[in-house]
């Protein structure tokens, strides 16, 4: 199904399998993903994509198989699940944003608390951040005061505070209003522009032609396809991919 | 403000005119129009109401104050046909500092001070939170020595506290402390190593279970009996623990429940940043579950306070205790309306306090939410 790739896969996924009780939610994913490389994963609702993006940063255990993020193998030593985690930055569909605190404080603390900067060099980083994410103005704001697309985009800034060499986007744009998806979609764009390793799981399929390198199919815990997105979007191969882009592009 | 990356352009015209709100009501007349004569039946109401009000104030006005008697030797002095205060007037720095040696009741003074600068602090928007908790931290260890005594400070045996002086050293002891306690026993019962969650449940379950009463009694009578012979700890720091470890029950529930309402985004959220789990727990979890039961903290708050009278029973006279013993004295006997009322107002009052910071503390969340 994958192509073997070069060595320097800085994400190496072998026969990953996972359980929920006794649903087989992911069975025997094989994956690599190089640097600098942007996937896109789509499929049907409960097909374990963000099962599978989420087993990345260990949020989900899985019981059989291998991963390795960035030479670390996953397993059950804590110290390297947070070593990965301090390699992989998540942005979430519900944006999670810690309400209680003001949007610099939330791209500050766990610079502060996890990369132990001293306050003004946290500060500085994370203004140029939300600089990036154009929200510098809101800095002293609390997330409640802000809308969706922005809270999305600090929340963007927030993960890249930490310098991950990977970024996962969980259906960054699937909570939002129409009118502000773009807003968060043009940002994905940029940071992919600057080289980030990326995986997004989005039926943006717009977002997917323009920076993806490859597009993941996944259904029923299997990766049924994966192509460059020209391909896939203009001459998918499998059966279950055809009827689900009949069903998300179809009208 | 041009933060968004998908805006209108500046020059597309407004589709309509925003007018005030054409409903415009204040002043006290429209008040008591719409609140007190809204409807035939409200008029009646309100009517019937201010009658029973004109009975009944001047009379108790007159009981109370008018013809009450404040001052004087003794009881004789009673002859206004009114309250005779003297119960409370005459006995008032035995109300207040109990059997506590009479030179060093400065000492008293001192913790009343430490104790009521919480509030300036805790009302204060400039002073940093950690500064004030650290403050509340260390209050009961300062009570401890400015009361008990230590640094040079002579010791004052315990069993000479008593009365406003107790009921406020018992209450603001098992505050300060059964907080924390609380907070780990919710965290426990969280766990996932189950021998923490299975000893925090049991313990939780257990002390919920038995009424305080009975372990104030263990406390104060079967201690001793587990103890090796020559050991002997203080009675009074018994209660305490007691009061500290039964009351932090009921608050570790409250925050459990807090816990519980916090969406699993938030955790999941402080872990992809690599935080560990006490710091998320102490930065992210508990000052959002803390600040949604203040409502239920405040009210477990204003239990705790009350429940202090409840050491009476072990022998300990704080000020419903020294009350009920000046009413068993045969020079006050049957002023029981009296004390009662002065008793009754000293807690509303306290109570009244915390209740106000609640008050005040759910309008900054509010405030900050939006």
């Amino acid at each position: 199904m994958f192509e073997a790739q070069n060595n320097d896969s800085i994400i190496k996924i072998r026969n990953l399998n996972k359980w929920y009780e006794a649903f087989h939610v992911l069975r025997g994913i094989d994956l690599d993903v190089a640097n600098g490389e942007k996937i896109v994963i789509c499929g049907p609702s409960g097909s374990g994509k963000s099962t599978l993006i989420r087993t990345i940063n260990h949020l989900e255990e899985f019981q059989e198989g291998n991963l390795t993020v960035d030479g670390i193998e996953m397993d059950e030593n804590l110290k390297n699940i947070d070593a990965i985690r301090q390699e992989v930055g998540m942005v979430f569909q519900s944006f999670n944003l810690f309400p209680h605190m003001s949007v610099l404080d939330n791209c500050t603390f766990a610079q502060r608390h996890v990369r132990g900067r001293p306050k003004a060099e946290a500060e500085a980083i994370a203004m140029d951040l939300l600089e990036r994410v154009k929200i510098p103005h809101q800095a002293h704001k609390y997330p409640g005061q802000l809308s969706g697309g922005q809270q999305q985009r600090v929340a963007i800034a927030r993960a890249l505070c930490m310098n991950p060499k990977i970024m996962l986007f969980d259906e960054p744009t699937s909570a939002l209003d129409p009118e502000m998806i773009a807003e968060v979609l043009d940002v994905m764009v940029e940071l992919a522009e600057g080289g980030m390793t990326m995986l997004c799981v989005t039926h943006e399929m717009g977002f997917a032609r323009k920076v993806a390198d490859r597009v993941i199919f996944m259904d029923e815990g299997v990766i049924v396809e994966e192509n460059d997105p020209e391909t896939f979007f203009n001459n998918p191969q499998h059966e279950r991919s055809k009827m689900f882009l009949s069903q998300i592009l179809g009208h | 403000m041009t933060d968004s990356v998908a805006q209108l352009p500046q020059n597309v015209p407004s589709l309509s005119v925003a007018r005030p709100n054409p409903v415009v009501s204040n002043g006290p007349v429209q008040w008591i129009r719409e609140n007190l004569f809204s409807s035939w039946l409200n008029t009646a109401i309100t009517l019937f109401i201010f009658y029973l009000l004109a009975q009944a104030l001047p009379i108790a006005l007159d009981w109370a104050i008018l013809s009450a008697t404040f001052s004087g030797a003794d009881r004789d002095a009673c002859t206004g046909g009114g309250a005779c205060w003297l119960a409370l007037t005459n006995r008032f720095s035995f109300l207040v500092y109990g059997f506590y040696p009479e030179g060093d009741r400065w000492r008293v003074d001192l913790a009343f001070v430490l104790g009521v600068a919480v509030f300036p602090l805790l009302f204060s928007r400039r002073i940093p939170k950690k500064y004030v908790v650290v403050y509340i931290g260390l209050l009961p260890l300062a009570l401890w020595l400015v009361l008990n005594g230590g640094f040079g400070l002579p010791t004052v045996e315990s069993h000479r506290f008593g009365g406003f002086m107790l009921t406020f050293y018992l209450a603001a002891i098992s505050m300060c402390l059964s907080l924390p306690v609380a907070i780990l026993l919710a965290l426990g019962r969280q766990s996932k190593l189950p021998i923490i969650r299975w000893l925090a449940t049991g313990y939780i379950e257990f002390i919920r279970s038995v009424p305080i009463i009975t372990f104030l009694f263990m406390a104060s009578l079967m201690a001793q009996l587990f103890l090796p012979a020559g050991v002997e700890v203080d009675q009074l720091f018994r209660v305490i623990a007691v009061m500290v470890f039964v009351s932090a029950v009921y608050k570790a529930e409250i925050i459990r429940g807090g816990i519980q309402g916090i969406p699993a985004g938030q955790v999941e959220a402080a872990k992809a940043l690599g935080v560990g789990y006490w710091r998320t727990m102490a930065y992210i979890i508990l000052p959002q579950a803390l600040r949604n039961t203040v409502p239920a903290l405040i009210n477990n708050f204003i239990g705790v306070v009350k429940e202090t009278s409840l050491v009476m029973i072990v022998g300990l006279l704080d000020l419903t205790g020294l009350a009920m013993a000046t009413l068993e004295s045969q020079e006050w006997v049957g002023l029981d309306l009296e004390v009662f009322i002065g008793i009754s107002v000293i807690f509303f009052t306290i109570n009244m306090v915390i209740s106000r910071y609640g008050i005040f503390l759910e309008r900054n969340i509010a405030r900050m939410r939006n």
